[in-house]
């Protein structure tokens, strides 16, 4: 079961540098990226141990990943978009989304609405994660901006 | 130093456009625009959308309209680095221009090939395939990366194409291959062509205020959602006729 996850989690780290690499990333940000990656899916997993919900563990898990974007964008000076999204690739639902897919031309009509349904979830879960945390981040820059200029 | 005698409306209008190209969030042009105009000590009102910029300053208006392009994440972060040295050092129009055709000029591909192996080879592996469905997922992304690089430059019909020949492959090498899963092998390739970034971006926008420019590039996922789909569903269709299944 270790090994299984020390694996999955490599391979989520290789996913997002690839991931990143195919978008021509600076190749001197892969370090940080692929980081990225296998933090992210490192809670994810944790967080799944814990809750026994896939789907509930998925929004701190994006969340986790907007904020490890914006720590990198504010000590590398790059631009969090670029962190960002290879971090979330490891999370997708590849897999699912092909069955539904498959289902659906097969007209196998109750296996295409159960994927659908799962694939459907972990997408509202990761752009849920992804909102609350974007929405936090814009409300510390704000205090922070009012901070320094004392308005 | 006024903007207008410097004629840095062109300059400055010319790296929003670049931005939006290679696929930044509005709001990041919108602010790198405010940025080098305050610099100069200018106020710019900037509009701006996923495929037009609308800016003035010191009575000077300019409009660009931007073509749809390639995600690039390094001609992002280079133009974001020469923003900060234009704020910072206030170069000349020439000095720009010779960075901006820096950040132009063709790089190096050769990582590609590497990238598209690599990651198509873990996804196979997060998703519990086997030996053979690394194999065949390596081969199946090579498919991939040559039909990107070739079906032009619309998004919606290339990401169809790349579809439809991710998956009549795949049917192809379970012909040759059958031990092989086709699920693990497409599931794979199926991230390599989820719209991640344009949803992520549109989810940026919306939060920052700009909601027709987050509108318009969820509009934008969900139709490449769609000829993903479309593209993947023909493919299984055809290697039905093709090959009786």
């Amino acid at each position: 079961m270790g090994d299984n996850v020390l694996l999955q989690l490599a391979a989520s780290m290789v996913i997002s540098a690839g991931f990143s690499m195919i978008y021509s990333i600076k190749l001197s940000r892969l370090p940080f990226v692929a980081a990225g990656g296998g933090l992210t899916l490192l809670i994810h997993l944790i967080l799944i141990n814990i809750s026994g919900s896939q789907y509930a563990s998925l929004v701190p898990a994006a969340g986790f990943a907007v904020f490890y974007a914006e720590l990198m964008a504010i000590m590398l000076k790059a631009p969090a978009v670029v962190f960002l999204v290879p971090s979330i690739m490891p999370l997708l639902p590849g897999r699912k989304l092909y069955k539904a897919m498959h289902s659906l031309v097969t007209g196998n009509v109750p296996v295409f609405i159960d994927y659908g349904i799962q694939t459907l979830k972990i997408a509202v879960g990761i752009a849920a994660g992804i909102l609350v945390s974007e929405a936090l981040v814009y409300f510390i820059r704000s205090l922070n901006k009012k901070a320094q200029t004392g308005r | 130093m006024k903007i207008a005698e410097n004629k840095v409306p062109d300059i400055v209008s010319e790296i929003g456009r670049k931005l939006l190209e290679n696929g930044a969030a509005v709001n990041r042009v919108e602010d790198t625009i405010s940025r080098i105009c305050a610099s100069y000590g200018e106020k710019a009102d900037v509009f701006a959308l996923p495929s037009f910029i609308a800016m003035t300053a010191s009575g000077v208006t300019q409009t660009v309209r931007v073509k749809s392009g390639k995600i690039n994440f390094g001609k992002i972060e280079e133009l974001n680095q020469l923003s900060r040295y234009i704020c910072e050092k206030h170069p000349c129009k020439e000095e720009i221009k010779i960075y901006l055709d820096k950040i132009d000029a063709p790089k190096d591909k050769r990582v590609l090939p590497l990238a598209y192996l690599c990651t198509a080879a873990a996804l196979t592996v997060n998703f519990g395939g086997s030996v053979k469905d690394v194999c065949a997922s390596v081969i199946i992304s090579l498919v991939i990366m040559v039909v990107r690089e070739h079906a032009g430059a619309n998004r919606i019909l290339n990401i169809f194409l790349v579809a439809f020949a991710t998956g009549l492959s795949s049917a192809t090498l379970t012909v040759f291959m059958p031990q092989v899963s086709s699920e693990s092998i497409i599931g794979a390739c199926v991230i390599l062509m989820i719209p991640g970034f344009t949803v992520t971006t549109a989810l940026k926008d919306m939060l920052c205020g700009d909601t027709i420019a987050g509108i318009l590039r969820m509009c934008e996922s969900i139709l490449l959602s769609l000829a993903i789909a479309t593209g993947i569903v023909l493919s299984e269709y055809t290697a039905g006729l093709l090959y009786g299944r």
